[in-house]
This record gives C-alpha cells, structure tokens and sequence, in this order.
C-alpha cells in the first residue's frame, strides 16, 4: 500500500453541504467583537517590557565585560595583589627553595653513598657514570635532581632500602 | 478579483461578505482536521461552526504576521480539539468511530479496496499521539507547506520535518 496516496485520498472527504450552508449563515448573521479598550494599555505595557528586557540585558553584559576590573578595585578579598610582577617574584623565590633542598639532598647523599662492588653489575638498572662525588661548593652547577636520583640508586643495596634512606 | 490578502483586510473591517469567502476556502479543511481528531461526523461538524464562529467574533485582533491565514484557523481549531477532549473526559475507541464520512460523494464513487485501505490508515491516524495526527493530516492530506504546518503548529520548520518523520514512521509501523 501507497501510504502517501492513501493519505491523499483521504482529502475527498467533505463536509455535509446542507451543513455547510447552514453553519455558514449563522456565523455570518454574528456580529465581530470589538477590539479591547485596553489595547492603548497593552502597547504602553509591551514597550515598558521592552525597554526593561533591553536594559537587563545591558546590565549583563557589563557586568561580565566589566566585571573583574571593579571586583579587582573594591574587593575585600585583596585579590589587588594578583599582579604579574608579585606572581613572578614569589615563583623565583619558591624555585630557589627547591634549589637549595636539592643541594642539602646533595649533600647529604654524597657521604653516604659509597660505590658497593657487587651491585655496579645490578641487572635492575644500567648505572650511570656518575659524577665523582665531592662537595659543591656555590658557584657549582647544581645537578638535575633525576640523575641524582639515578646516582643514588646505582650506589645504594636496592630499591627499597634507598626509599628507606630517603625516608629518614 | 481580490487576492487573499485584500480578501483578509476586508474581513479584518467587519466586512462578513469577505469572511464568507473565506469560509468557503478553509471550511472544508478546518472540518477534515477536526474529523480525522474527533472521529464522528456530528462532533466535527459542530466543532467547525465553534472554530469558525470564534474566528469571526475575534477577527479583529487578527494580526498578520506573515503566516498563512490558514495557520491562525488550525490554531484555534487545535484549540477547540483540546478543549472539546478536555470537557469530554472519555476516550475514543476505535470501534466507536463514525464511518459516515463514506458516505460523501466524492468517496462514495471510489472503489470498495480503496475505501478499505482508507479506513485503515484513518484507524492507524487515530492511535497515533496527537502532534504526530496534526502534522500528518496538515502535511499530506491537507497539503500544508512546512511554514504553514510550523505556524500552525508554533513550531519551526525544522522540529516540523522531524515530527513528520517520526509520525510516518509510527503510521507505517502501525499499518504494517
């Protein structure tokens, strides 16, 4: 079956013509209504909703594109102090930090660990040349603390125990 | 000769001749959309004369907004439809559909395999939801473009085609 015809078929139906006539005479015989009174009102009303929805949306948009610089201006949160030049100098600072425990670590390590014979042919890892282990003075370069790491566990027993050292 | 949009001017004034004519284009489609909703000739007829009695008492806040004439007079049909059901409180069975319709000449003449197929796309219409039937019988038995259907239905032209698919698709499914 052809639905889309059978549909189509479907528009021969019509309306009784007796009927037809009849009801179009009694709705013709009525009288349309008047417009509402209040219609003057209803424009004065649409255009105040109007002009609020405009300024709300105003207010919006301002509020997102300038919102930041007056929270920034009058916040108590002191979120003023978020400027590049401060953020930059506290990671300096914190960076050094960093620098001068890998140093102590350095330093710390190297007194211990001494070359143990039986574990430089240790299949767990290739070692690598280290460094010949002295003290460092300040104007030294400062190694990357990943093959201090490797140092260290090429001249320790094992794995665990050198955990266990930086655990201490 | 006046276009539809004169004609709509016309009745807009209060002139019942240009209503008339009016009438006389979209009655037998408002009437169709309401039978394929209600099933039964009776209820259908007295549904039209509601839809197009308000219509006329309410033609002057008519406003053209660039949709079809037709789309205002499915609104208001869709309208009564609703509320017809909503007042009723009973649903309606398949077996208590009014047949009646074959009776229409233009039917009448086809043959008995036709009205046989016909009648069971009608019963198939009447289980499906009802914004599947208003888009079925907008779009293909009554031929509606999509931005009448849309219009009529407050909906863009997009969920329209959408809805179409689905509703062929449920039509189909129930036939088959």
């Amino acid at each position: 079956m052809n639905l889309i015809s059978t549909l189509k078929k479907l528009r021969n139906i019509e309306p009784d013509s007796h009927y037809q006539m009849r009801s179009r005479s009694v709705v013709l015989r009525a009288t349309p209504s008047e417009p509402p009174a209040r219609a003057v009102w209803g424009w004065f009303m649409g255009n105040i909703e109007s002009a609020a929805s405009l300024a709300l949306a105003g207010l919006c948009l301002f509020l997102i594109f300038a919102g930041f610089s007056i929270w920034k201006s009058f916040s108590p949160l002191g979120i003023a102090r978020l400027d590049l030049a401060a953020l930059h100098a506290e990671a300096e600072a914190i960076d050094i930090q960093i620098q001068l425990a890998n140093l102590r670590y350095q330093e710390s390590t190297s007194s211990v660990a001494m070359p143990v014979p039986e574990l430089k042919s240790a299949p767990l890892k290739k070692p690598i040349e280290a460094p010949a282990v002295a003290p460092l003075s300040s104007t030294e370069e400062i190694p990357t603390s990943s093959s201090t790491l490797e140092t260290t566990e090429a001249s320790t027993l094992s794995i665990d125990e050198a955990l266990e050292e930086l655990a201490k | 000769m006046m276009d539809e949009r004169q004609i709509i001017e016309s009745a807009v004034g209060g002139e019942a001749s240009a209503f008339g004519q009016l009438y006389d284009r979209y009655q037998p489609k408002i009437y169709r959309f309401v039978l394929f909703k209600v099933g039964h000739r009776e209820e259908a007829e007295d549904l039209t004369h509601e839809v197009f009695m308000s219509a006329w008492q309410n033609i002057r806040n008519y406003r053209d907004f660039g949709f079809p004439f037709s789309s205002w007079l499915y609104q208001i049909a869709r309208n009564r439809v609703i509320d017809h059901y909503r007042t009723k409180k009973t649903n309606t069975s398949i077996e208590e559909v009014d047949p009646e319709y074959f009776v229409a000449p233009a039917v009448a003449s086809l043959a008995l395999e036709e009205k046989l197929e016909m009648e069971r796309v009608r019963r198939a219409l009447t289980q499906l939801k009802p914004e599947y039937q208003d888009v079925i019988i907008m779009r293909f038995i009554e031929e509606l473009s999509l931005k009448e259907t849309a219009a009529a239905l407050g909906k863009t032209e997009g969920a329209v085609k959408l809805m179409q698919h689905r509703a062929m698709k449920a039509l189909q499914g129930l036939i088959s």
